[in-house]
């Protein structure tokens, strides 16, 4: 039998983690929701830097959760563990680098929405 | 077997947003898709259809020559098959927001050698060689109009522009023979040259897939004037000034009251002068308008 498991179970997984860790977090858990139920579509209108930087001058709680949960999991699977997502971005990442941890944040937070509507309320 | 074969070029001139029902992606009503490539389509039903409505009770087109090219009514639909046949649309030149020019024509290497594929299966016989795949940071120009200093910053992804010859060919290509021939279209026609923009063929795949227009919906609830519990979705729809292509091939007519061969049935449907129609969802509010341009292959190397 094959342990190799498809990189969308990976992020199933992480997403599943991360939402069952907000789940214990009641102060939040239902505008994490909201946020995640948006994101893949804010990312793909505004772009991911443009993304991190607004959830991060928002400074709710479940705004940086989010954002700390995406930058995790992207900079794992770039191979940057314990890095910043956006100070990556900003600093170092090329232009095909950029692109890829897009697609990557989406395909996660496409997870993230969903597990997030089942848990947490919210429709 | 086919007696007859042309191309139909699409152009889009509102956001057109040919659904493929719900998702689980990123947008809840996402635009058909090729499943290999994730390039955006539009079915073949779909344009065939359009084109048998637009064709109807036009003069130079009798009810029988009608029923000849695209087949009985349905109750009839046992009779005979219609004669002509139509292709999935497929893209060829895809816009992206541009720092310098507004915006960029962009397409690949790979999308331009199935355009390529395509036409010469349609005996569309077009001299034109690729130019060498560019590095995964560059992108292949004629001229300047699209740099930015010394950069093409399409989006919020910069490339390095490499000046190539035949850019501008098959720009030039592109100018006389795919897009719309109206006068209106005088500025776009001589702008695609200049605005001409190959990319690396993995960032073309990127921008399909994630520069596409998205609409937000949402429907009021009538007391309180805000939203409706759990009444906002989002919309993808292919924006507008893409390009797309779909083959045309014909059969002589099956229908024992008319004597079409192929060719006449090509002639017949060009002639109509069908420059502009809709495509897709969300008609009534002014979605899916697309000019058309049937091209004539000059000649006629028909099988």
């Amino acid at each position: 039998m094959s342990r190799q498991r498809s990189l969308e179970q990976e992020r199933a997984k992480g997403a599943w983690s991360k939402v069952k860790e907000v789940a214990k977090d009641r102060d939040i858990a239902e505008e994490y929701a909201q946020l995640a139920k948006s994101a893949p579509a804010d990312i793909q209108s505004n772009g991911l830097g443009q993304t991190l930087a607004f959830w991060r001058a928002k400074k709710g709680g479940h705004h940086k959760k989010l954002g700390e949960h995406v930058s995790e999991w992207v900079m794992n699977q770039m191979n940057q563990p314990g890095k910043d997502l956006l100070d990556w971005i900003v600093n170092e990442a090329t232009t095909n680098d950029y692109r890829r941890a897009t697609a990557e944040a989406i395909a996660f937070l496409n997870w993230v929405k969903r597990f997030a509507t089942a848990e947490l309320g919210g429709e | 077997m086919f007696e007859a074969a042309s191309l139909l070029f699409i152009y889009v001139e509102t956001p057109l947003h040919a659904g493929s029902g719900r998702s689980l992606g990123a947008v809840d009503l996402p635009i058909q898709r090729e499943r290999t490539t994730d390039y955006p389509i539009i079915q073949a039903s779909s344009i065939k259809g359009r084109l048998r409505d637009e064709c109807k009770n036009k003069s130079g087109l009798s009810n029988e020559e009608h029923l000849a090219i695209f087949g009985p009514e349905t109750g009839n639909a046992s009779d005979h098959a219609g004669a002509l046949s139509v292709g999935d649309a497929r893209i060829l030149l895809f816009p992206v927001r541009s720092l310098a020019g507004v915006f960029a024509w962009t397409t690949s290497i790979n999308a331009l050698a199935r355009f390529l594929r395509d036409a010469s299966a349609v005996g569309v016989k077009l001299n034109l060689e690729l130019p060498e795949e560019p590095n995964p940071d560059s992108a292949l120009v004629a001229g300047d109009e699209l740099k930015a200093g010394d950069r093409i910053v399409l989006e919020e992804f910069s490339f390095e522009p490499v000046n190539n010859g035949t850019v501008n060919e098959i720009g030039k290509w592109l100018e006389s023979n795919a897009l719309p021939e109206g006068n209106e279209y005088k500025y776009w026609r001589e702008s695609l040259p200049k605005k001409l923009c190959i990319l690396p063929e993995d960032a073309f795949r990127d921008f399909v897939k994630y520069a596409t227009e998205v609409q937000t919906h949402i429907k009021l609830d009538d007391n309180t004037k805000t939203v409706a519990k759990n009444a906002l979705w989002t919309s993808e729809s292919l924006p507008t000034d893409s390009l797309l292509y779909a083959p045309l091939m014909a059969t002589k007519s099956r229908r024992e009251s008319i004597g079409l061969s192929g060719k006449d049935v090509l002639q017949k449907l060009a002639e109509l002068k069908i420059t502009r129609t809709r495509l897709g969802g969300d008609e009534t509010t002014g979605q899916g308008v697309v000019a058309l341009r049937f091209y004539q292959p000059s000649g006629g190397d028909q099988k």
